[in-house]
């Protein structure tokens, strides 16, 4: 056997092989010989091969031509409203900044899939993402992890002090700071301003008078299908967001973030859910609401099918635009209503850039979050895509306050929005709450208070698990 | 080793080093993975071995048992229906008139529709402003449309509706493929006697098909017991987690949460129940399914 | 025959449904009572080709289920066959005892 190649090994070890000289019966006529069979598969693997080569093809021209002069960052980002408006900041910044290439990556639009994308890929130390964007809650688990790069001797505090101080404590872990904030959204009250008007309604200052007035408007109005409020009880995220402005209008918390201590079990919180469980949920919202997010509770507004909704502040924009509403110029908006005797509430939303803590362009990728963070990057967002600005500077902007009345309108809300609760373990404390408060408002006829405690203790046990890495 | 067994074997290591790379490995790494705690949020934890505890907490979390008890639910209902269905639409199928290659065409476009595709579909469907199930119920009675998948139990009904509507058409191939071997002379032989259609279908066809039927319990009862991409795109786990289908509440503590050991315990403990039920299965059924072949 | 009937309606209703809304527009789409013959305008089809990049996702779609077929039917084949002949006798004296 010296000698002989791979190929006429090949060819040695077919023959004699049975089943190549055995002729099945339903082929017959067809006669394989061993060295045709050989053939065959020699032909079929070269194919493989081929076909191999070319699918790997595509990956590896793509690393080739990346080794360029210019230095390219790679911006990890979800699918936006309006594409254009980020796609012509981009190329402002390519005109600008000549060395630097920006590649976008896209992920989807969905909050909660952009995380799973953007946290394996952190956890397995990819280098190929330069900057990516974080939602509001999401800083403190990025900085714990040691996925998000410490930009505080980039982003100084006098530099801090232009931006509004919501976005930016959002971004600070263990007083060093993380992210930049691009946008913000705070939960806005929106109502019918003409119907309001017709009967000579104030907007409501509490959730009871809300209820009330509806009450009048709706045996008045007589429309079938419509109601009263519409919101976001979906077991999503923005259950939690609901839920939380809900329960700090009545002096409600589901943690202390000083002490730690749960406050989920504790009365106002069970008064707020109990509230909403039986007199929101069926009563003065549809049932439906159970299974809405942003778009469906909107539509229900858009198509003058509720007097109030609550809903960020692009919601303005689509609720005046005569093409997708038939309410456009009826809308009237202001802060939540509250409970009795309380302060209204608002729960912070928005994204942030941060860099990656393993990115090799470091400086240009800072180089491009400063131009995307800049006034008037935040101006052409507000302007172009109805993103509320983070810059001080923007607000007091003469253009923006002539074109945008509105947003100077949100401003108080915007100011006073809290965060949801800060914490590295944050998506597990979001999980175990939308479970609770999911459960709430579905099962009516269970005993609160007992579910609540379950959660509190639940929640506890999470809390636990942060306590272990402050050691 | 003769140059046969060389031969055979070069044939079958290319295949074998693919399962090897997309099967062996990463179900053996979900394994390693499980006995360890590790959280992608808390990478100061580092990866300790913990032994049994995930399991162990597995055994007493009231979520994973209500999602246990979900998918028991869907699997029992959705395999139950799709069988009737199918045997059904097989029976259908099985008859010879013109048109019979266009029937088969149409009952299986269910099942080629992409389940993503469907679950929207059928959300779309279900919808509680503009929905075509309320319509055609209520008509154009807007007040009385009904939000089905905002009330635990009609949401569960949902996703079990949608998978019903998507694979009975499979069931139905496959007890089509044991109506055909049944000889017709049988038939025949039974009408001679004067057997009634229930008659013949109870004494012939169903001893007959008996074996197919059982096969394609085997293969739905398994695949209805790994169902994720349905409750995903139609409820997300629906409203209080009425349908948080194990392999969901699975992800959900993996990806979204980051308990990256305890949800391989999950994905663990669902591939044992599905191997499990496939090995009662097959030792049940498979000696019935030989001998009717034989 | 109303088995047929029935047949094809359970099967083919629901998709139906959905072909006929991809020629709607948006306000037709959530209109009651539905609209049973749609302007037939082509603006989702527009929507998805160049606001969603649908080719893009069909090339995605190409590659994955034709690299995949490719590779799992060519090894398939050569192992099934070393299975068929080389372990037969095995797989029937496994099987039937």
């Amino acid at each position: 056997m010296q000698g002989a190649s791979a190929s006429e090994y090949l060819w040695i070890c077919t023959e004699g092989v049975p089943g190549f000289s055995r002729i099945p019966k339903e082929c017959s006529g067809i006669h394989i010989t061993s060295k045709k069979a050989y053939m065959i598969m020699r032909r079929l693997l070269s194919k493989i091969a081929i076909c191999g080569i070319l699918i790997l093809w595509a990956p590896l021209v793509d690393v080739v031509s990346a080794a360029k002069d210019t230095t390219e960052i790679v911006f990890l980002t979800w699918k936006p409203n309006q594409p254009e408006v980020w796609n012509k900041l981009i190329q402002q910044f390519h005109e600008k900044h000549p060395h630097i290439t920006v590649k976008r990556q896209v992920c989807p639009h969905s909050s909660t899939e952009y995380h799973a994308i953007i946290t394996q890929r952190l956890k397995n130390r990819d280098v190929s993402v330069d900057v990516f964007l974080m939602d509001v809650v999401w800083p403190p688990e990025f900085a714990n992890a040691g996925w998000a790069l410490d930009l505080s001797s980039r982003f100084p505090e006098a530099e801090q002090e232009k931006f509004l101080a919501g976005p930016i404590s959002a971004g600070i872990y263990h007083e060093k700071i993380y992210g930049v904030p691009c946008y913000m959204a705070a939960g806005l009250f929106y109502y019918r301003k003409d119907l309001l008007e017709k009967y000579h309604f104030d907007p409501p200052a509490t959730w009871a008078e809300m209820i009330e007035q509806g009450n009048i408007i709706l045996s008045d109005h007589k429309n079938p299908g419509m109601v009263i409020y519409s919101a976001q009880f979906k077991q999503y995220e923005g259950l939690v967001c609901n839920m939380l402005e809900f329960l700090r209008s009545n002096g409600g918390e589901i943690l202390d973030q000083k002490t730690g201590q749960v406050l989920l079990d504790q009365a106002p919180a069970l008064e707020a859910i109990s509230f909403v469980r039986d007199h929101i949920i069926g009563k003065a919202a549809p049932r439906g609401v159970v299974t809405y997010e942003e778009p469906e509770s909107l539509s229900l507004f858009t198509q003058g099918k509720t007097i109030f909704h609550r809903n960020w502040p692009y919601a303005w924009a689509v609720a005046n635009d005569p093409e997708k509403s038939t309410v456009s110029g009826k809308v009237g908006v202001g802060s939540l209503p509250a409970f009795e005797g309380h302060d209204h509430a608002a729960t912070l939303g928005g994204w942030h850039f941060g860099i990656n803590a393993f990115s090799i362009h470091q400086e240009a990728a800072w180089q491009f979050i400063q131009f995307m963070a800049s006034k008037e990057s935040q101006k052409t967002l507000a302007l172009k895509a109805g993103l509320a600005p983070t810059r001080k500077s923007v607000y007091e902007d003469p253009v923006i306050q002539q074109k945008m009345p509105h947003l100077i309108a949100f401003l108080p809300s915007l100011k006073k929005a809290v965060s949801r609760p800060l914490s590295p373990i944050y998506p597990m404390i979001s999980q175990e709450l939308q479970r609770f408060f999911s459960a709430a408002i579905v099962h009516e006829n269970e005993a609160l208070p007992s579910m609540a405690h379950a959660s509190a203790v639940r929640l506890k046990k999470l809390l636990e698990l942060e306590a272990m890495i402050a050691k | 080793m003769t140059h046969k067994d060389r031969f055979f074997f070069l044939l079958l290591l290319p295949a074998a080093a693919l399962l090897m790379l997309f099967i062996v490995i990463p179900v053996g790494q979900s394994f390693f993975l499980s006995f360890h705690r590790v959280i992608s949020g808390l990478p100061q934890l580092g990866e300790a071995m913990v032994g049994l505890e995930n399991y162990r907490n597995l055994l007493h979390d009231d979520v994973a048992r209500h999602s246990l008890w979900i998918t028991v639910i869907f699997v029992g209902v959705t395999t139950f229906f799709e069988l009737l269905i199918g045997l059904f639409l097989a029976l259908l199928m099985h008859r010879r008139f013109p048109g019979r290659g266009a029937l088969r065409a149409a009952v299986l476009i269910p099942w080629a529709i992409p389940t993503v595709v469907a679950a929207q579909m059928w959300r779309f469907l279900m919808n509680d402003a503009y929905g075509m199930i309320n319509y055609l119920a209520f008509g154009t009675k807007i007040d009385c449309y009904i939000p089905w998948l905002a009330y635990p139990a009609t949401a569960l009904g949902a996703i079990i509706l949608a998978d019903i509507w998507k694979t009975a058409s499979f069931a139905a191939l496959l007890i089509l493929a044991g109506l055909q071997v049944i000889p017709r002379e049988i038939h025949q032989a039974g009408l001679v006697d004067g057997a009634g259609t229930w008659r013949r279908f109870r004494h012939i066809t169903w001893p007959l098909i008996r074996p197919a039927v059982m096969v394609a319990l085997l293969f739905r009862t398994i695949d209805a017991f790994r169902v994720f991409d349905l409750a995903y795109v139609l409820t997300q786990g629906g409203p209080a987690d009425a349908t948080n289908v194990l392999q969901l509440y699975g992800y959900k503590k993996m990806f979204v949460e980051g308990w990256m050991g305890y949800g391989s315990a999950i994905s663990v403990c669902i591939f044992m129940l599905a191997l499990f039920l496939a090995i009662i299965y097959v030792r049940a059924v498979g000696r019935h399914l030989l001998e009717a072949r034989v | 025959m109303t088995g047929v009937v029935l047949a094809v309606g359970f099967s083919l209703a629901p998709f139906f449904f959905f072909v006929l809304s991809a020629f709607k527009t948006e306000r037709q789409i959530t209109a009651i009572p539905p609209v049973w013959l749609p302007d037939f305008s082509l603006i989702s089809f527009q929507s998805a080709v160049f606001k969603h990049h649908l080719f893009h996702y069909l090339l995605n779609s190409l590659i994955v289920a034709g690299s995949a077929t490719l590779v799992s039917l060519s090894l398939g084949t050569l192992a099934g066959y070393a299975l068929w002949v080389g372990v037969k006798s095995a797989v029937d004296c496994f099987v039937l005892r």
